[in-house]
């Protein structure tokens, strides 16, 4: 277990900066997700943290010690890969070993920890197969258990399940929180995924374009986004955006057409100030007051629906998605009027992108669980 | 399917043709070894052997069995095989070696002018040797490298480390960098991960390498010609055409010598053929 402090890290690849002095700090056994965009230098952060890419300045700290200067087989690392990178020419076992080897770890006691691993991650029954006798699942597995076996004191995760299909993905998913669970690691995990980086993370740190735009829990940043891409960025299916003024009280937003979408409470800005209202598919819902929309395309998926709305004078060629849990009896074409639930909405600046509405006002209740 | 049937027979017209063109001449150097020196140049000719005889091998293998003819031919032939399987064998080794390394330098290390060296040495291929042969001499001769076998060995590498860095390099470039980088996070060095990892990953390139290097250097005749002109090092190519003579060439033993020199490579072929196995780097990945 260690911490990860990391101070204006910059890297540049010639003229071309990849990441812009960042400052993020991960606690001690955290699970930490850094998702983005591909080409926001979310794996050249994790590459620098593993040592296999240089630091261009700033620094990476492990538990205090600056790591600048410390070669990658040195830092105390394991990590996962995106293709896996197993020793195609080693057996389950000796890939798994591989490193406690390299420590001059006596083999029975190797092949004790390596059996250990293998158990918890069911691979037991694998052990002297080699890599080409495994699926895609195994394989992935047998890839967490080689980083596993060492007890590092950092794990970091480059995309891992990007390879794997939908149900192993989800699979793999709830296994990697187990293994986190079980180990007690701080866990650094890369991923363009928005889901696995809201399901697995602790904290999600939300790079683009080699800037860190937000910090936080996931609730936090699927409530409160600070800006207009993390907003966009999390959720799925991810959040309408609707241009228009901020009205002359400041709680209130007037779309193009002269309807006017009530906020929960006032916002900074000034009146008349472009915006962009921000509406979570799942804060919509049909009204007998509110906006008018016709139905475009319909996708049920049996839990929820997924509704595709238009409105030409209202957001142009593009569409309104509407997530509903109840069953409404609807079809494309079919005129349907909406409004946002109570207590939802995020502004921002129609510009920056920023947000306007400091807060979520109508805190979403947490049931408790008895 | 008419044409069918056409495109069957015009294939395998083909391939009896490709057999003629590649096989003839070894048939035509077995049956003339086997020939009696009279039935040798009759007309018309004798595409089969009318009687067969060993006297030829005899004369040059003669003398392992105990049996050694007046002429000695058989100490010479000896001698010249053990030369050329030394020159071919020393050059194939070291060569493989470098190029393993050197090669693998090219690929992954980064250091200035990286590019620019290894174009250099590649760009060595499309110099004609015999352009160089006379230059060379003279350095050796003042090297005191002539009719050495380092000499000469050191010509081979330099002649044939370019095709096998070349082809080192398109190997090392297809292997995934992950798998070395996981090696270095497993706490493997440099040196240790090229030996555990790359070397065993890579061997198929290393073989072919070491195959074509050890069939060009077998085959060379122009640098020994010049560079091997006593029975110390001179190998089986240069020793062979020894055999015709001013007056009287000896076919059946040239053919004979010819045959023999042919087992070594094919032999050393069939070995390390087996070790070119596909798909060994099934299952590094997804």
């Amino acid at each position: 277990m260690t911490d990860v402090k990391i101070s204006q890290l910059r890297k540049s690849y010639g003229i071309q900066t990849a990441l812009h002095g960042l400052d993020i700090e991960m606690e001690s056994g955290e699970f930490v997700v850094l998702v983005g965009p591909s080409g926001c230098g979310k794996s050249t952060l994790l590459r620098m943290i593993a040592g296999l890419e240089s630091i261009t300045s700033g620094t990476i700290a492990f538990a205090g010690r600056v790591v600048n200067n410390i070669a990658a087989k040195d830092r105390d690392i394991a990590m996962v890969f995106q293709n896996y990178a197993l020793y195609p020419h080693m057996t389950v076992r000796e890939n798994m070993g591989f490193s406690l080897k390299l420590r001059d770890v006596g083999e029975a006691e190797r092949n004790a920890s390596v059996e250990a691993a293998a158990k918890s991650l069911g691979l037991g029954h694998l052990l002297d197969r080699y890599p080409r006798q495994l699926s895609g699942g195994q394989r992935q597995r047998v890839a967490m258990g080689r980083a596993v076996v060492r007890k590092p004191a950092l794990f970091l995760f480059d995309e891992p399940l990007s390879n794997l299909d939908a149900k192993l993905r989800v699979q793999m998913r709830t296994e990697i929180k187990q293994m986190h669970k079980r180990v007690k690691a701080t866990m650094i995990y890369v991923t363009h995924d928005q889901v696995e980086a809201m399901t697995m993370g602790d904290r999600i740190v939300v790079m683009r374009d080699g800037r860190v735009e937000q910090v936080g829990k996931p609730i936090e940043l699927y409530d409160r986004p600070v800006n207009e891409f993390v907003a966009g960025f999390l959720g799925s299916p991810s959040m309408n955006f609707i241009e228009g003024t901020l009205g002359e009280d400041r709680q209130s937003v007037v779309l193009s057409d002269g309807s006017r979408v009530y906020l929960p409470c006032a916002v900074g800005g000034a009146a008349g100030q472009p915006v962009k209202l921000g509406l979570r598919p799942e804060e919509l819902q049909p009204s007998d007051r509110g906006l008018s929309f016709e139905i475009d395309v319909i996708e049920p998926t049996g839990a929820e629906t997924i509704v595709m709305l238009r409105n030409p004078a209202l957001i142009g060629e593009a569409s309104l998605c509407l997530l509903l849990r109840e069953r409404y009896d609807l079809s494309p074409g079919q005129a349907i009027t909406i409004a946002p639930k109570p207590g939802s909405g995020h502004v921002f600046d129609a510009e920056s992108g920023n947000r306007l509405l400091p807060d979520r006002v109508v805190e979403i209740a947490k049931v408790a669980l008895r | 399917m008419v044409s069918f049937i056409l495109r069957g027979t015009g294939q395998r017209l083909a391939a009896l043709l490709l057999l003629i063109w590649s096989l003839g001449p070894v048939y035509w150097a077995l049956a003339t070894s086997l020939m009696k020196p009279r039935d040798i140049a009759t007309s018309p000719i004798n595409f089969f052997p009318p009687e067969i005889t060993f006297e030829h091998y005899r004369k040059l293998l003669g003398g392992l069995i105990g049996l050694p003819d007046e002429t000695g031919i058989w100490y010479d032939f000896l001698r010249a095989l053990i030369n050329s399987l030394v020159l071919a064998g020393g050059a194939t080794v070291l060569t493989t070696a470098i190029a393993a390394l050197a090669a693998y330098a090219a690929v992954r290390l980064r250091f200035p002018g990286r590019n620019l060296v290894f174009y250099m040495i590649v760009a060595t291929l499309a110099v004609p040797g015999y352009t160089v042969l006379i230059p060379l001499y003279r350095m050796m001769v003042s090297l005191g490298l002539v009719d050495t076998y380092s000499g000469i060995i050191l010509i081979y590498i330099s002649a044939y480390l370019p095709l096998a860095m070349w082809l080192m390099r398109s190997v090392y470039e297809s292997l995934p960098l992950s798998i070395e980088e996981a090696a270095y996070l497993d706490g493997a060095g440099r040196l240790y991960t090229m030996i555990r990892i790359v070397i065993p990953l890579a061997t198929p390139g290393l073989i072919a390498a070491a195959i074509l290097t050890f069939l060009g250097a077998w085959g060379q005749f122009s640098v020994p010609l010049v560079f091997a002109p006593t029975a110390a090092t001179k190998p089986l190519t240069v020793l062979i055409p020894e055999f015709a003579t001013k007056n009287y060439v000896d076919y059946g033993l040239i053919n004979a010598a010819g045959i023999l020199a042919m087992i070594p490579p094919a032999l050393v072929v069939m070995f390390l053929n087996r070790f070119l196995l596909n798909g060994l780097m099934a299952g590094a990945g997804k």
